[in-house]
């Protein structure tokens, strides 16, 4: 039989394999794949090397001055999200390639080793910024979205200078001896999660009752609590946008935690161009892990969700099932600055964040300060408590200031606790 | 699209001898359905509306044989459990209705139907739907902590596709008879698969019917057919897990139209009022279908019986009662009268009530008057 010549198929569409004879299948033609080529940065005009400038807010020349805008567009909170198709998780495990690769340096033929993970590279001897010098295992686990950095360089050094002379149990020489003066631009990899979840709990829940009774003892009328415990079920709905997971655990996490708020509906399409002259990092922890990351976070905000669903404070054999539901990933490069400094022959972490200038790191902890201040808060219950069981022998009046400096123990108690553990965490990386 | 050159029929005289047998056209006076018979037509009850013989008239037909037959798979004695099982729940039946007499009057009846064959060529376009897999997650809490199920759901991917197709197909059945799609529901549909190229042995002394839908009228439903074995094609081709929105463009040529047919055994019974109900038999399912009447001429008498023990326990308790004066034991036999002779009362609604309720339940298919073609 002869096909008819005169059909065409739509722009577009091209021939696809089929599995019948005197059957023609045309399908749309795929988006093309792009295989991010490795972008080198150099200046048309005067042909020195050129890098992202904050302030320009695109790829700029320090030498003659040339800019052009990145070639993005602003998605924010509508970027692109992805189902947790199995094929995928199983290729996000693969992570990005060899530990080490080697780059040609088309500039000045020198043969470059790429650290671990990184997604840009600057030249040793030329100088010369490069992109994209990874592949991803596969195109839907590229970098697709970033947020660029708006925090400039130049106002690190400030804020990194306030920072030091905040807080009263740090070493008083901290500021004046630490220096924070180099700051490295870095886009970390971070995912974000989207779900819904709905959530079924059954519990004891308990109802206090006051009763009264007769107090054989006092041979008088008393009133106690009573709780009557029930059976009781209920459903929660929970639903969560840009759950943030940190991708790499090359840093500290409780560091990256404390600057870790983004505003995501400032998120760009991905372009080399904000990559050009910083630093980036692939992920290494897979989709998978992260996803597990989360889902912890997300299951104990289900279980709080459902805890505030039951009227009172009693309860007992809570039990509980989270059914995560329309459950989409993204991968998103954000920036933070990352900085070191000396003290005492001790070296800690900063990080800032580039987006917003959050600043949080290590500090190191003037410990006599500390016991100090634990001893002052303390003293008051104890020498109260002291009065009153001295004046407790010469008669009944020592009882109240035996209360009382218990009470003024416990409030000195908690008080002292939360200070030191401020102190462990200012030290804690 | 063209409409493709459909053949023609032509008169076959009463007298005919038809495809190799002694097959002679007939008609039913009272409905109009036309059948080819190899007994005398007078002898023939119309196995369509049983509510005459058939009687010997010239047919409009295709001369040439059927090219497959489905053969019976049984004979008519062999669903006598069946028959059974369908009269069984008709509490108060007429008379006429009973097993044995369902199966002794049964008749072999051949539904003719178009099997088309030809050549499909054109474009065509749909959304296919891909199959792919997507992890989610179920979490419960309970005294030992968070447990993780891992769930896999498959969801559908729908894509455009379009293409050109040329293909052949060949036995597809179309409906012959205007009744056909309602007969199908009771006898199932015919699977040419299962269709043994003709020889007059096959018809078994069966009555055929012969085809009131020429092929102009059933090119509807014929081309209906070849765009659905396109759409299951394109769909293969396609390596789709599922098809929508299908649409072709087509022609349709070098036709070829022949017969199929569907055998089924046509039995009846008569009502109380002497009007006869066609019960047919699916050979291959042994189901039968049709309307089964209770008695109501057997439900009112039933019912008279049980109000005229009403009335005379009633009678009865009343007259024991006011015997009670005298002598005071007669109280108990008086009350147990009564109430004897109300239980009654009520028992007397019954078989009226049910028989009215069973009647409404049973759909009764009028059998329009047919015109042969």
């Amino acid at each position: 039989m002869s096909q008819p010549t005169a059909w065409q198929p739509p722009d577009g569409y091209i021939p696809v394999d089929t599995q019948l004879e005197g059957i023609s299948v045309f399908a749309p033609r795929p988006a093309t794949v792009e295989k991010a080529a490795v972008a080198t940065y150099k200046c048309p005009n005067c042909g020195a090397t050129t890098q992202y400038d904050v302030s320009a807010g695109g790829v700029a020349c320090e030498h003659c001055g040339f800019s052009k805008p990145a070639e993005a567009r602003r998605v924010g909170r509508a970027a692109d999200e992805f189902e947790f198709i199995v094929e995928t998780i199983a290729a996000a495990k693969h992570g990005w390639g060899v530990a080490l690769q080697e780059l040609h340096c088309d500039q000045c033929g020198a043969s470059l080793a790429i650290p671990e993970g990184a997604l840009t590279i600057t030249c040793p001897f030329c100088a010369s910024n490069r992109v994209n010098i990874r592949q991803a295992p596969a195109d839907i686990l590229r970098p697709r979205f970033l947020i660029p950095f708006k925090i400039q360089p130049a106002e690190l050094r400030a804020k990194a200078g306030v920072w030091l002379q905040q807080g009263w149990f740090h070493p008083d020489e901290l500021s004046a001896s630490a220096v924070l003066s180099h700051f490295t631009g870095i886009y970390l990899p971070f995912w974000t999660f989207d779900c819904a979840i709905q959530a079924q709990w059954k519990a004891q829940v308990g109802y206090e009752r006051t009763e009264r009774y007769y107090d054989h003892s006092s041979k008088d009328w008393k009133t106690r609590t009573h709780i009557d415990w029930r059976w009781e079920d209920g459903q929660v709905g929970l639903h969560t946008d840009d759950l943030l997971v940190v991708g790499t655990t090359h840093l500290s996490k409780l560091i990256l935690e404390r600057v870790s708020q983004f505003n995501l509906s400032e998120l760009q399409s991905y372009s080399p161009d904000f990559l050009a002259g910083w630093q980036a990092q692939a992920y290494n922890i897979p989709l998978a892990d992260a996803w597990e990351d989360g889902k912890e976070t997300l299951r104990e905000r289900a279980k709080d969700a459902c805890y505030k669903d039951i009227p009172t404070s009693h309860v007992r054999n809570f039990t509980m099932a989270a059914d995560f539901q329309d459950e989409t990933w993204r991968f998103v490069l954000l920036p933070i600055y990352l900085s070191a400094y000396r003290f005492q022959d001790k070296v800690y972490q900063v990080m800032v964040n580039g987006q917003t200038g959050v600043i949080a790191g290590q500090k190191p902890v003037a410990w006599w300060k500390i016991w100090l201040a634990i001893a002052a808060l303390l003293s008051p219950g104890v020498l109260l408590g002291l009065v009153g069981l001295v004046t407790l022998i010469f008669g009944g009046i020592g009882v109240i200031p035996l209360i009382l400096g218990a009470v003024l123990l416990a409030i000195g108690g908690g008080l002292s606790l939360m200070i030191y553990r401020q102190a462990v965490q200012s030290e804690a990386a | 699209m063209t409409i493709p050159t459909l053949p023609t029929v032509e008169i076959v005289a009463e007298e005919s001898q038809l495809w190799g047998t002694g097959l002679q056209p007939a008609g039913c006076p009272e409905c109009g359905a036309g059948f080819l018979l190899s007994t005398q037509p007078a002898e023939q009850r119309c196995p369509n509306c049983w509510r005459s013989n058939l009687q010997a008239q010239p047919a409009r037909l295709r001369p040439e044989p059927p090219e497959l037959v489905i053969p019976f798979p049984k004979k008519a004695q062999d669903y006598f459990t069946q028959a059974q099982n369908f009269v069984k729940p008709v509490w108060l039946r007429p008379d006429d209705l009973e097993p044995a007499r369902l199966i002794q009057r049964a008749v072999p009846v051949f539904l003719p139907h178009w099997l088309v064959d030809g050549n499909l060529s054109g474009s065509w376009q749909a959304q296919l739907g891909y199959d792919y897999q997507v992890q989610s997650s179920q979490e419960s809490y309970g005294s030992s902590g968070w447990k993780t199920h891992q769930v896999v759901e498959t969801r559908i991917r729908w894509e455009p596709r379009l293409g050109q197709i040329a293909r052949r197909y060949e036995n597809l059945a179309a409906p012959a008879c205007s009744d056909s799609a309602q007969l199908e529901k009771r006898i199932g549909h015919p699977n040419p698969k299962e269709g043994w190229p003709y020889q007059p042995d096959l018809l078994y002394k069966a009555v055929l019917r012969i085809p009131d839908m020429p092929p102009d009228s059933a090119w509807p439903a014929a081309r209906t057919q070849f765009n659905q074995h396109a759409a299951q094609d394109c769909q293969i081709a396609a390596a789709g897990q599922h098809i929508d929105q299908f649409s072709l463009n087509a022609e349709y040529k070098a036709l070829n139209w022949t017969q199929l047919l569907q055998p089924y055994y046509s039995t009846a019974y008569q009502d109380d009022d002497g009007r006869l109900h066609t019960i047919l038999i699916n050979p291959f399912s042994g189901a039968l279908s049709g309307p089964r009447l209770a008695s109501t001429r057997k439900a009112w008498l039933y019912s008279a019986i049980s109000a005229g023990i009403a009335i005379i326990l009633l009678i009865l308790g009343a007259v024991l009662l006011a015997s009670a004066a005298l002598a005071p034991p007669l109280s108990i036999l008086g009350a147990l009268a009564i109430i004897g002779g109300l239980a009654a009362g009520i028992f007397a609604l019954a078989p009226v009530l049910w028989a009215w309720n069973w009647n409404r339940q049973q759909i009764i298919i009028p059998i329009k008057k047919q015109v042969s073609a």
